[in-house]
């Protein structure tokens, strides 16, 4: 397989060139090529860490995998996935800024249960997103005010989330095994 | 250390670190790089228990592949016009209406479903429907992000017809008369917000024996439908009766289309209202055709006799219409 030096590499090969080149002749370049060794061996370390944090956000699931796993831990009321049209003419999202999503609500009229996470593909969209799902929350609210207090009851316990560029309600009467799920996965 | 051996001491560990640091061509070292698969997960979670029209349709002409085989190239151009005649429709109503339109969501790959629009919110009525949006009890449907008085979202949505259902939220508010004139001003104000749109009542659905609240009860609800009915009538707009083919013989919800004991609709009774849909367009299409045809022959110019078969054209086409009526 063909293969190239990534830019951590290149740096490296930098550093030992300027020992190799600055340890020959002179003690005191010596030295100086031991303190630029303990540089590279730092910088080496934070370029691990920052490795390291963003393999751990590849390593989120894809939200259909997340979806996948909430279905066969928790019992849905009639769930129904949403598409692009719906969540368009109803909630204004643009499915053009999504990296992901799902968006999932109850074919059962007099269940308020919703399942929305949208991972957004800009981080500066998290806020319109937010709003957006906030819009489903009103609307549940106010269609079960009334109406059936134990799916109003449902609904006033919930709330829009976000984390990174995951945005992400949940409404349901298993919201917390729900969530978790969600959480421990993005 | 001699300064050769530290060299070496140097070298041998930039030889190991650079091996790890090597990575395949056509990848970044960066792991936040690496893109994640989009998918967009807009499928059907789980097959429809029926397939709604298509399978109504079906027993009616025997097996499904019966139907199918039986269907003449005339029969298909009928089907795809139907299908069509609700392209620019919208349907407007409160929960039962909610129902049909997660009905329909879940059976996006039916032609004729997956063009509906809807216009609902569970509590809505001809009352709330007029309420400011401004106030927190209002229920008024969301529309491009947020709520709208119903005859704004339809003339955004470029509408041509409106199908609307209410009175489940009104009859124990506003009684008969109260509802019939809050339904009255809301079709108004329909029209003015989008002129030329053609307006079809769909009559309101009964309640399950022995459920009734009130004046939610089912001879309060026929009475009501045969005010809408003449409402209709007068104003010249259509009239869809659903609930009768979701009665049983005594005249209530039918147990079997119901889901959960008291109004609230299940799968099978929105399959017939699809069918009940279906054959209402027919109706409404056969209605135009027969005055169209009436018009085309005036214009030819053959006179008296030419008139008076338009006429017995166009009662035809009333017949037809007026067979989805019902009498609430």
């Amino acid at each position: 397989m063909r293969r190239t030096i990534g830019v951590a590499g290149k740096f490296v090969w930098a550093a030992v060139a300027m020992t190799l080149l600055g340890g020959c002749g002179q003690g005191e370049g010596g030295e100086a090529a031991a303190v630029q060794s303990e540089s590279v061996v730092q910088d080496t370390a934070q370029t691990e860490g920052t490795e390291a944090a963003a393999e751990q956000a590849a390593e989120a699931k894809p939200v259909a995998e997340i979806y996948d796993e909430i279905e066969k831990s928790v019992e849905l009321i009639s769930p129904v996935i949403m598409g692009e049209g719906f969540i368009t003419n109803y909630y204004g999202i643009d499915p053009a800024k999504l990296e992901e999503y799902v968006f999932v609500m109850s074919e059962e009229a007099t269940s308020a249960e919703t399942v929305a996470i949208l991972k957004v593909k800009e981080e500066s969209d998290v806020e319109a997103m937010c709003k957006a799902l906030q819009v489903v929350v009103d609307e549940k609210r106010s269609e079960m005010e009334n109406y059936l207090p134990d799916q109003f009851e449902i609904v006033d316990k919930s709330s829009v989330k976000s984390k990174g560029n995951y945005v992400y309600l949940v409404i349901s009467g298993q919201a917390d095994a729900i969530l978790q799920i969600i959480e421990k996965a993005i | 250390m001699c300064r050769c051996k530290r060299m070496a001491l140097v070298l041998a560990a930039v030889t190991v670190m650079a091996d790890w640091m090597w990575v395949p061509a056509g990848m970044t070292a960066y792991a936040s790089e690496k893109r994640l698969p989009k998918e967009l997960v807009a499928r059907p979670v789980q097959e429809p228990e029926t397939a709604p029209a298509a399978e109504g349709e079906a027993e009616e002409a025997g097996t499904a592949e019966d139907g199918a085989a039986e269907m003449t190239a005339e029969d298909r151009e009928t089907e795809q016009k139907v299908d069509a005649y609700f392209d620019d429709a919208v349907f407007v109503g409160d929960s039962i209406m909610l129902g049909f339109r997660n009905y329909a969501m879940k059976r996006q790959e039916d032609a004729f479903l997956s063009k509906l629009q809807f216009l609902a919110a569970g509590s809505y009525s001809a009352n709330n429907a007029l309420w400011d949006l401004s106030n927190k009890d209002s229920v008024h449907p969301v529309y491009q992000g947020e709520p709208r008085y119903v005859w704004d979202s339809i003339a955004m949505m470029g509408s041509k017809k409106v199908f609307i259902m209410l009175g489940m939220n009104d009859l124990n508010v506003t009684g008969l008369e109260g509802t019939w004139e809050k339904y009255e001003e809301l079709l108004n104000k329909i029209k003015e917000s989008s002129p030329g749109v053609e307006i079809h009542i769909i009559g309101m659905t009964y309640i399950l024996h022995g459920k009734e609240v009130g004046k939610l009860e089912n001879n309060t609800i026929r009475e009501y439908n045969s005010m809408l009915t003449e409402m209709a009538k007068e104003n010249g707009l259509g009239f869809v009766n659903i609930a009768d083919s979701l009665a049983d013989e005594n005249g209530d919800l039918a147990a079997e289309y119901c889901s959960d004991e008291f109004a609230h609709q299940n799968a099978q009774a929105y399959d017939i209202w699809v069918s009940v849909l279906r054959d209402y367009a027919k109706g409404q299409l056969e209605k135009t055709e027969y005055a169209r045809s009436g018009q085309e022959e005036a214009e030819n110019g053959e006179g008296e006799s030419a008139g008076n078969e338009n006429k017995g054209n166009e009662n035809k086409g009333n017949e037809v219409a007026s067979t989805r009526q019902g009498n609430g």
